[in-house]
């Protein structure tokens, strides 16, 4: 007996690789999604606002604190789900692709644009006003992982990348049919050479194990027939569309999920999404990209059934989430290890580094230190996605961290070399309201930065720091050397293992 | 601080104690595990050139007779492995053939799982074959530090193959000398105890990363700055990666395993000048590895062995590809190994139901044979670590007894691991009846510098390590005495 074939049952833990599941610590949180604002002792203030806006944007500056607290709750999520304006567009996406055989300058024009397009990404995560959408499109992309180095062509991964945004908090049925014939994930997964008679599982097994309804809920014949309903989609070289040809689609009857006929992709689709582990499967994964890693399963559930009811809506599952009490207990702080994307555009956005959006300093001395922090954008390691969770940290990966964050303080890497830009630290020490009281200074750059709270032996280790052997009655922000003892603070609070958790 | 001749030293606030563990640095021994990520189409790495259901099956991808590199009248190997027909000829490489589980999982991310944790195919686990051995052997890490790391992985996320009963026992490094550079400035607070809650769970894995990091940067930079490379390797990440392994195992890092990777191996299409490039740099790095670790006097100490998730399915698929398939051969490479062609070869009459070959050799008995054959764990360890029996396969040279359960018979001093040394070396010793022990440190002047060891001892096998720190760079003596027994063996010292 091939068991391939034969359903296996669904172990709960579809969804997430064995190594991702730390040992459960014995408290976790006993809230369910009824609103936090109707929860006994929840208040408004600013830890809640800092753990709103890292988990469903990135860590916010200041500014956006102290007007989060100003607001409310319902607002403030109403404003992060709302729809932005597309983004302006780099100059060249319309452009055709250039036809094959590539010529070296060529090759070398695509290069360049790979790389204008991650900068251009991460400009917009460090610019963007408060909003989901840039954290829901660095999502989608982890989730339909495709990479550069295949595609290649830059037009088809920027057309990616605007799909994800313009679905961010979209229809997911329609997201996931729109990337079923999206030319960068044709080229990545073989659908270009899916045709009649010379089927290529490639796509179909994907689709149905990592894009919507987990392993363990189909067989390998449900691949294999799958594989031939999405066949007849090619992407012709110099064209921006992908385009069917009915002679290279499979006609023939398909059995799938124990339906038959004669399916095509979308139809494909439709079935998988008729299945209840689909909205359960990618709640999850939301879950876990929002709260902890360790999924509640009974949120998943909740949050299954209101996705379910909204026909694949993501905004009201995130709208409930977003808002819910369990959201918002604080044992559910602090708990989540940051990417390292997320963890360089937070540290910029959090020590209010001024990012011109005509200029690329700031995003290419992020993109030129990801890949070696493990998340190179657009070059995912495969069509998983990043592991992410404990395996974003290794001691290597860990000591690059606090290189970049000493890096954005001193304006020089670990070669010494001018990074050409770096924290203002007066400007930055005066946006809080008693800058001169060092101990409640210390304090609120802790708490603005800090996910978790610091012990007192640790707050006198931080004081001493930045009195750097001064008196506390003889700080003052005026002090010629105040500006290098804020950054030797700095330093050492980004280099504490706790600055890694949002 | 002394005691019984080790040396404690504290980095951080970590309690730190030299626990040398059993066979691991006792041995001297090392593993390198190769994975090759994607799985590679083992049909067309290992070829059944003589049969012809395999032409039959791979009109386009079948590799033409005179193209291959004849094992006998029906195996032989892809052209692209031409590196490693030197080393077959010697007998430094193993092919072992059809190895697999039952009921195989063609998802990539599943069957890697089930590679890396070694258990059935149903099976859910969250540690790896090689974390839950040596959580076995050394119980307490990572809360006690051992001196050197009882792993190393070379680039990529942390591997699950290292997962063991507490978290992680592999530490990640890409570059030697950037990670030692890295580490300058790093604080390492451990003062306040993590709360207990999520958060507090997820800040003590980072804090222990951050540990091992600290304890870790001098040993790897000083092992990697004590030995050069003797060869040229292959312009090539995995060659890279293996460059890094034979400079650290040359220069003394006493860390008994270390991973690589190459990925790339998923040939869904256009697989044949795809596959001959992975081929062709999978076998020049092995053999430029096992060259370097010639010339550098270590290649006794280390085997090799590859892995990869699946073969790939025996019919190939419409876009000059193969899709996902089901068991395939792998390698084993070293001057320890017995070389050659093991196993049974393809059998086209044998197979699943999607047409695809039933395993005949179960992975774990390849872990059971580098575990059991290489490193000397005996069977109750293995049974501990890979869930039940599994057959050793005679695969490796005169397999060693450490660890079992039989005795030293007569007393002996070894010859110093690592040698030459910098600072740290390790003397064993054995003694066949309760005696009176004295294990002694000399200069070349014959002044003592260091004991060792003073005391009864019962009957056993023994380790001691010697740290030289704060000494010249020399000749050293360490002389044993037992009884009438006297011995003394010649170490150098080179800073």
């Amino acid at each position: 007996m091939n068991t391939e074939q034969t359903r296996v049952e669904n172990r709960d833990l579809a969804g997430y690789t064995p190594a991702d599941i730390p040992k459960v610590p014995e408290r976790l949180s006993s809230k369910g999604l009824e609103p936090a604002t109707r929860s006994p002792g929840f208040s408004w203030d600013a830890s809640g606002v800092r753990h709103l806006l890292r988990r469903a944007a990135f860590a916010p500056n200041v500014e956006e604190v102290n007007a989060g607290v100003q607001s409310d709750l319902d607002t403030l999520v109403n404003t992060l789900l709302a729809q932005r304006p597309a983004p302006s567009l780099l100059s060249w996406v319309n452009a055709p692709p250039f036809a094959p055989p590539l010529t070296t300058e060529q090759n070398q024009i695509y290069s360049q644009r790979r790389t204008e397009l991650r900068e251009w990404w991460i400009r917009l995560m460090l610019t963007q006003p408060l909003s989901v959408t840039e954290k829901m499109t660095l999502f989608w992309h982890g989730h339909f992982a495709n990479e550069a180095s295949i595609v290649r062509v830059p037009q088809y991964l920027f057309r990616q990348n605007a799909l994800f945004r313009q679905y961010a908090v979209g229809n997911f049925k329609e997201l996931v049919k729109a990337v079923a014939i999206d030319p960068a994930m044709l080229i990545y997964l073989d659908g270009v050479r899916n045709r009649v008679g010379n089927p290529n599982e490639n796509f179909a097994r994907e689709l149905l194990e990592l894009f919507s309804i987990g392993i363990g809920n189909y067989t390998q014949l449900d691949i294999q027939n799958a594989a031939r309903a999405f066949t007849g989609w090619t992407v012709p070289a110099t064209s921006l569309e992908s385009v069917f040809a009915p002679s290279r689609h499979d006609y023939g009857t398909k059995t799938f999920m124990g339906q038959t006929g004669n399916f095509d992709g979308n139809a494909i689709i439709d079935i998988v999404f008729q299945q209840p582990a689909t909205a359960m499967f990618i709640c999850r994964k939301l879950y876990k990209y929002f709260v902890y890693e360790v999924p509640n399963e009974t949120m998943v559930d909740q949050l299954a059934i209101i996705f379910r009811n909204s026909n694949y809506e993501i905004a009201p599952v995130l709208q409930t989430l977003l808002k819910s009490a369990h959201f918002f207990d604080p044992l559910n702080m602090g708990a989540d290890i940051s990417g390292p994307v997320e963890r360089m555009v937070g540290a910029v956005r959090q020590l209010g580094i001024t990012v011109n959006p005509a200029s690329d300093v700031v995003s290419r001395f992020i993109r030129r230190q990801s890949p070696a922090l493990g998340q190179e954008l657009l070059e995912p390691p495969n069509v998983a996605g990043w592991p992410g969770y404990r395996q974003w940290i290794s001691a290597t990966t860990l000591l690059l961290r606090n290189a970049f964050t000493d890096a954005i303080v001193k304006g020089r890497d670990i070669n010494n070399t001018n990074i050409g830009f770096k924290v203002n630290p007066i400007a930055f020490a005066q946006l809080f309201p008693n800058p001169n009281n060092a101990a409640g200074l210390v304090d609120d750059i802790t708490a603005h930065l800090l996910a978790l709270p610091v012990s007192n032996s640790r707050r006198a280790m931080l004081l001493e720091t930045l009195l750097a052997g001064i008196e506390p009655y003889d700080w003052n922000i005026n002090d010629p050397l105040a500006g290098s003892r804020i950054e030797g603070l700095l330093k050492v609070i980004f280099r504490m293992a706790e600055y890694q958790l949002e | 601080m002394m005691i019984s001749g080790f040396t404690i030293r504290s980095f951080g606030r970590t309690p730190l104690l030299e626990t040398i563990g059993k066979y691991y640095h006792s041995t001297g021994r090392v593993l390198v595990v190769v994975q090759l990520a994607g799985g590679n189409d083992g049909l067309n790495t290992i070829i059944p050139f003589g049969m012809s259901q395999y032409y039959n099956t791979r009109p386009t991808l079948g590799i033409p007779q005179n193209e291959v590199l004849a094992l006998n009248s029906v195996m032989g190997l892809h052209p692209s492995l031409g590196p490693l027909v030197p080393l077959l000829n010697d007998g430094k490489v193993t092919i072992v053939q059809g190895v697999g589980y039952a009921n195989p999982n063609r998802s990539h991310f599943r069957s890697t799982d089930i590679w890396f944790t070694a258990t059935d195919s149903e099976v859910t686990e969250t540690t790896g074959w090689l974390g839950r051995d040596l959580s076995y052997n050394y119980p307490d890490y990572p809360g006690v530090l051992t001196p050197y790391p009882l792993a190393l992985q070379i680039g990529g996320y942390p591997s699950l193959g290292l997962q063991g009963a507490n978290g992680g026992m592999g530490v990640t490094i890409t570059d030697p000398n950037q990670f030692y550079q890295l580490i300058i400035g790093t604080v390492g607070f451990v003062d306040d105890p993590p709360p207990n809650t999520p958060a507090g769970a997820e800040l003590l894995y980072l804090r222990t990363i951050e540990q091992e990091a600290i304890q870790y940067a001098t040993v790897i930079k000083n092992a990697a700055d004590h030995a050069t490379n003797q060869t040229t390797y292959p312009n090539t990440s995995l060659a890279a990666q293996m460059a890094i392994v034979a400079r650290l195992i040359a220069g003394g890092l006493q860390c008994p395993i270390y991973m690589v990777s190459q990925g790339g191996f998923d040939t869904h299409a256009t697989q044949l000048g795809r596959h001959a490039t992975l081929l062709s740099e999978l076998a020049g790095a092995i053999a430029a590895f096992q060259t370097d670790l010639g010339l550098l006097n270590v290649t006794d100490n280390v085997i090799g062995m590859t892995f990869s998730e699946f073969g790939r399915r025996i019919a190939e698929n419409g876009s000059a590809g193969t899709d996902h398939g089901t068991s395939a051969p792998q390698f084993l490479f070293g001057t320890k190994v017995v070389g050659g062609l093991y196993g049974t070869s393809p059998d086209f009459t044998r197979l699943d139901a999607t047409g695809d070959f039933i395993f005949d050799i179960d992975f774990r008995q390849l872990y059971a044979t580098v575990l059991g054959a290489w490193f000397g764990a005996p069977e109750t360890e293995l049974q501990t670590v890979l869930f039940r029996h599994f057959d050793q396969l005679p695969i490796i040279q005169s397999p060693t007894h450490v660890g079992e359960s039989d005795q030293p018979v007569t007393f002996s001093l070894k010859q110093n691991y690592p040698n030459p040394f910098n600072p740290t070396t390790i003397i064993r010793y054995e003694i066949p009846v309760e005696s009176f022990i004295t294990l002694t440190v000399y200069n070349e002047l014959g002044q003592e510098v260091r004991e060792l060891h003073r005391g009864v001892q019962a009957r056993g096998r023994y380790i001691s390590l010697f740290d030289a720190s704060g000494l010249a760079s020399g000749v050293y003596f360490c002389r044993m005495t037992a009884g009438g027994f006297v011995d003394t063996k010649k170490m150098l010292f080179v800073k």
